[in-house]
């Protein structure tokens, strides 16, 4: 059953339909002539239906309209026979601009010749307002990107510049004060030198860790100078410092490095340490902490565990974000940046730091592959 | 990435010589598709489709390189050489027919003749030239690009949402014939309409025919009147066909014009 057969012979139900919509309507012939517009359309454009008759449909396009209609528009009509959902905007005879979203239908004869054309059109005044406002939105948030880009990378530079900077004056009270040791001293004043001596090694410590974030942030990563090393007495001694330092705290060490890893020794012993120092301060007051080490044919893998209250699992989340300290602060002596930095540096090593915190024990483990293919030449240096 | 693939040439047909079917802007080379079947029994045919169009290689897309006709002047001549075309004919629709006519005098001796569909060598008035379009229409139309409103979006919204994990969605979107990077296109748009080629006119060295359509928006009856007295051995027939694209809408009256002019 064809769709003609179809119409019942309601008396002028259809007529009325047509001429009273919401929507505009146009029947146009093959060549884009009007043949019939409803009352809506010709409102619209402020015409009657007599002076819309026999014009084409485009000319009463805007400018970018018309040139749409012609170039794609008119085309896909005979190509794929319709189109639809096609944003245009109506010049009315008094200059206004009437948004509409049109869809157009091509009959065709039995040949496949074109007969007719069918329009519809929908006023998209509100949509119109709402698709400007969105792309208004997406220009202002691409701007603040944009900007936003900008400024981190100038901050991140000065960071760097800055830690650069820094360096010097502090290599001089550095040295100032190794040389007042040597001479002879007060005890009070031996106490100041040696208070001054470790604050200006703090200080260095500190700056190392924001040049290494900066670093890290301004994208080229942490740079490593590679070495096949023995890597037990290296992290003897991190441990040996850190007993120092935490005085009355246990370090246990269960240490398998009989092969050497392709590594860069420094590098590790400052994850060792930024890990062990987290598990210090962290974990359980009095707490034993626990290093593991140890290396196969395939892999080296370093943890260290410590006992205390779990890390919830949002903090556990942004644990490696820089600046993350964590909910308890009672010791806020650090930047926030030493776990951060160590999985800047199991990134540099090909490698990954991961946590697991439980009731148990929270432990953080770093693990890399030993084997040396897949790294560049530069690596050796 | 060869030549071919960059503009998705076609050849069918066969005989001698070879005939070149340049779309213009909007479409791709299905703007053809009514017409060149027509040649393909005496001839050989060759569509492809300008970079950014259809399914040329975007890639290949350099915003300098296409900053003028020239870019894609060039790319023809490099199909033509790829192909060894010789004494060739060029079939240009609407700017294309200009891109025909860099062809003609880049690459001497590829063409001996140009038909051109639609054509204008300037869109907009310039004293007693009359192109169709004032400054400011034009740069109404190109800032309605810039806004990317108007329907342009919809022939662009597939590559703007970008969903290639859900091909079917590109896929039902009924407009896709006229599909093209939204960028491109507005690029293509404003080297296209702010185009001006009429110094070129009187050094066409080789036979030209201008299909001038009735009641063309975009090349009005005083554009081919124009051509026809600037370029030197050139015909105007004056089609019954209204619109801009009698390739498509009056495929008929297209071929004949041609076939009796070749």
């Amino acid at each position: 059953m064809s769709v003609d057969d179809a119409i019942p012979a309601a008396d002028g139900e259809f007529e009325d339909f047509f001429e009273n919509s919401i929507n505009g309507y146009l029947i146009a012939s093959a060549d884009g002539s009007i043949l019939r517009a409803n009352a809506r359309v010709a409102s619209w454009l402020g015409l009657t239906m007599a002076q819309v008759e026999g014009t084409r449909f485009s000319s009463h396009l805007t400018i970018g309209g018309k040139i749409l209609y012609e170039t794609h528009l008119s085309p896909l009509l005979r190509m794929q026979g319709s189109f639809s959902e096609v944003a245009l905007e109506l010049a009315g005879a008094d200059g206004s601009r009437i948004p509409v979203f049109a869809n157009g239908l091509e009959r065709r004869d039995p040949e496949g010749r074109p007969s007719s054309l069918h329009l519809t059109l929908f006023k998209g005044e509100q949509r119109k307002q709402y698709e400007d406002n969105l792309r208004m939105a997406r220009d202002a948030a691409e701007d603040i990107l944009t900007n936003e880009r900008r400024t981190s990378a100038l901050r991140e530079q000065f960071i760097a510049v800055l830690g650069h900077d820094l360096r010097n004056p502090l290599g001089a009270i550095t040295m100032g004060t190794a040389l007042l040791k040597e001479g002879q001293l007060g005890e009070d004043q031996a106490m100041l030198v040696d208070i001054m001596s470790q604050s200006a090694s703090r200080i260095s410590d500190l700056i190392a860790d924001v040049m290494d974030f900066a670093r890290g942030q301004l994208g080229d990563g942490i740079s490593l100078t590679r070495d096949r090393v023995l890597l037990e007495p290296l992290l003897h001694h991190v441990v040996e410092e850190l007993r120092s330092l935490a005085r009355g705290r246990i370090i246990t060490t269960y240490f398998d490095l009989l092969l050497p890893v392709h590594c860069d020794p420094v590098r590790i012993c400052q994850l060792l340490s930024n890990l062990a120092s987290n598990a210090l301060t962290h974990g359980e007051s009095g707490g034993t902490v626990t290093v593991r080490a140890r290396v196969d044919q395939d892999h080296f893998e370093l943890s260290v565990s410590n006992a205390g209250t779990p890390i919830p699992q949002a903090a556990v989340e942004r644990l490696f974000h820089p600046f993350s300290r964590g909910e308890v602060q009672e010791e806020s002596s650090g930047l926030g940046l030493g776990l951060y930095i160590a999985s800047q540096i199991a990134k540099a090593h090909g490698g990954n730091l991961s946590v697991i915190s439980v009731v148990e024990e929270t432990r953080f483990t770093f693990q890399m592959p030993i084997l040396e293919n897949g790294e560049t030449a530069v690596d050796q240096d | 990435m060869g030549v071919k693939a960059r503009n998705n040439v076609v050849v069918k047909g066969r005989g001698k010589p070879s005939i070149v079917f340049s779309h213009g802007y909007g479409c791709d080379q299905n703007m053809w598709r009514f017409v060149a079947p027509a040649f393909e029994d005496r001839f050989q045919t060759v569509l492809f489709d300008h970079v950014g169009a259809g399914h040329s290689d975007l890639s290949a897309y350099s915003d300098k390189k296409y900053s003028t006709l020239d870019g894609y002047a060039d790319d023809i001549v490099e199909i033509a050489a790829e192909l060894g075309l010789k004494d060739a004919i060029f079939v240009g629709h609407s700017v294309s027919a200009m891109i025909g006519m860099l062809v003609s005098e880049k690459a001497p001796g590829r063409f001996k003749s140009l038909v051109m569909v639609g054509p204008s060598p300037c869109y907009i008035d310039d004293g007693d030239y009359v192109g169709g379009f004032s400054r400011s229409q034009i740069d109404e139309l190109l800032a309605s690009l810039d806004e990317n409103h108007l329907g342009w979006s919809m022939a662009m919204a597939p590559v703007i949402m970008g969903n290639s994990d859900r091909p079917e969605l590109a896929e039902e979107l009924a407009n896709s014939f006229c599909r093209t990077d939204p960028k491109i296109a507005k690029q293509f748009a404003r080297v296209t309409f702010l185009s001006d080629l009429r110094g070129h006119l009187s050094k066409v060295r080789i036979p030209c025919l201008i299909l001038q359509c009735s009641d063309d928006v975009i090349a009005p009856e005083s554009v081919g009147t124009y051509l026809h007295a600037a370029i030197p051995e050139s015909t105007l027939v004056n089609m019954k066909a209204i619109g801009h694209c009698p390739n498509l809408s009056a495929p008929e009256e297209t071929i004949e014009a041609i076939q009796a002019f070749l």
